[in-house]
């Protein structure tokens, strides 16, 4: 269960406070898949990033029982100095893994980057990184994993692949998903929470919130 | 391939403090590696340059036979002052980079940017005594006499150095945040700086009727302090434990503070 006590959050700014959210309260069950909606700029990966426990809501708690991911972005969570078998090895580390060799040959044979695995992440296209990205979340057992946009990538390959891991994932696992594309929101995810106007609607069918969501935007 | 038959880890139950040492020891790993792995010059270059330094300012004491001034031998005098202001110095700037050159890892909600100082901390601690005891062993091995007369009083100058050292690194890394040259600037006036604060003279050398205008000077009163325990028989007069202890506790409070004051802005800025 995550839950949302009267949660807002706002960034500073030359024209004042400028909220993302205001005094939001929620609860999202364990055991549906999560579809966050809204328009560009609305806050979407702001709130899975404070769910993920990175970011913290200016007023307000956020609480959550279970393992989680991190926010599984394009743009986060690799160091460019560190080569892609150091990067799966610090996250391993932060998790209470020792060294694991099994774990990393297994990152490196999901993500398909081949050699590139043993050079600095800076030398990646950013396809490789995400298709890291998406292999390194996958060799984790997560209660929630928690999607920014990195459902989309890679070759048609790679695509499947990684569906069908998602796909084994999710007998035990829920994903919380940030996306535009309405098709995967529909395939992945039960419930839907659209981001409007400062405050969170949720849905319990997620095909009405993208309803709502397509008259509204 | 082992991806068939692998089953995916799930992450360890831990107590706060076993999940914090996990985090410090992955980031420590991590900056080893950075920090030696690109050069192989990168270990030598941590003895050479002491030495280098310390044969070319003998040297010119050589000449000016300041041997009569102070009783303690030139090359000890200069190994000890030099060395403590490097770790000062590297100690300062290596907290001050340690948030920014991990903010990539604070995607992960385990590591926290003080997590990155600590393990910053204690390399930087690592390293000095490293060096401090092969270059002592070095000029051991040479003839000089290394034996430490008041260990306690040499460690407690380098713990108030480093604080010191620290306290500054952890408030520039909070000012840098605002204004980015501020890196600039510090590393404009740490090369003077070492020329006040007795890197390669004793506060003796110099007369006292000048000692107001060097011992504000924390790192120059620290320096001595050091010397005063390697050698008994220096007898410095110059130390004001007092301000000492005040200004290296003082600083430090005050960049820890401000440090953990601002910790959000080095995860999302």
């Amino acid at each position: 269960m995550i839950t949302l006590t009267n949660v807002s959050k706002y960034y500073p700014s030359k024209l004042g406070r400028r909220y993302v959210l205001e005094d939001v309260s929620l609860e999202i069950p364990t055991d549906k898949n999560v579809a966050i909606l809204g328009p560009n700029g609305a806050g979407k990966s702001t709130l899975l990033r404070m769910i993920a426990g990175v970011d913290e809501p200016s007023k307000g708690k956020i609480t959550s029982t279970g393992a989680l991911s991190w926010s599984l972005g394009l743009s986060s969570g690799l160091q460019g100095s560190m080569t892609g078998r150091e990067n799966t090895r610090f996250v391993a580390r932060i998790q209470g893994i020792k060294k694991n060799k099994e774990l990393e040959a297994f990152v490196k044979d999901f993500s398909g980057i081949n050699d590139a695995f043993e050079l600095p992440i800076k030398t990646y296209s950013s396809g490789m990184r995400s298709r890291l990205m998406f292999a390194l979340s996958m060799a984790f057992e997560f209660d929630f994993y928690l999607f920014d946009e990195l459902g989309a990538v890679g070759d048609k390959n790679f695509k499947e692949k990684s569906e069908k891991a998602l796909k084994e994932r999710l007998d035990k696992s829920k994903i919380i998903l940030v996306s535009h594309s309405m098709a995967s929101l529909k395939k992945q995810c039960d419930i839907g929470l659209l981001i409007h106007n400062k405050k969170i609607i949720k849905f319990d069918d997620v095909n009405d919130a993208i309803k709502e969501y397509e008259r509204l935007y | 391939m082992p991806s068939s038959n692998f089953t995916p880890i799930r992450p360890v139950k831990r107590s706060a403090l076993t999940a914090f040492i996990d985090v410090v020891f992955a980031i420590f790993m991590r900056e080893l590696k950075t920090r030696f792995g690109g050069m192989k010059l990168g270990i030598a270059w941590l003895l050479l340059e002491p030495i280098a330094f310390v044969l070319v300012f003998s040297l010119m004491f050589s000449f000016r036979s300041a041997g009569s001034v102070t009783p303690i031998p030139i090359p000890m005098m200069i190994l000890t002052g030099l060395l403590a202001f490097k770790f000062w110095q590297t100690s300062m700037t290596a907290l001050a980079n340690s948030a920014t050159a991990n903010k990539a890892l604070f995607s992960y909600r385990q590591v926290k940017p003080l997590d990155c100082v600590i393990s910053r901390a204690l390399l930087e601690n690592l390293i000095f005594i490293c060096t401090f005891y092969i270059l002592l062993a070095l000029f051991g091995w040479y003839g000089f006499d290394v034996r430490i007369d008041d260990p306690l009083k040499v460690l407690s100058a380098y713990t108030l150095l480093f604080m010191f050292g620290a306290g500054l690194g952890m408030t520039i890394a909070v000012v840098a945040l605002k204004f980015p040259d501020i890196t600039k600037i510090v590393s404009l006036f740490s090369m003077p700086l070492m020329f006040v604060s007795g890197s390669f003279f004793t506060a003796d050398m110099i007369p006292q009727a000048y000692w107001k205008y060097f011992s504000w000077n924390p790192i120059f009163q620290a320096i001595e302090m050091g010397r005063d325990g390697f050698f008994v028989n220096l007898n410095s007069q110059f130390v004001n434990y007092q301000y000492l202890v005040l200004s290296s506790l003082g600083t430090f409070t005050l960049g820890l503070t401000l440090f953990q004051l601002n910790k959000m802005k080095f995860v999302s800025s």
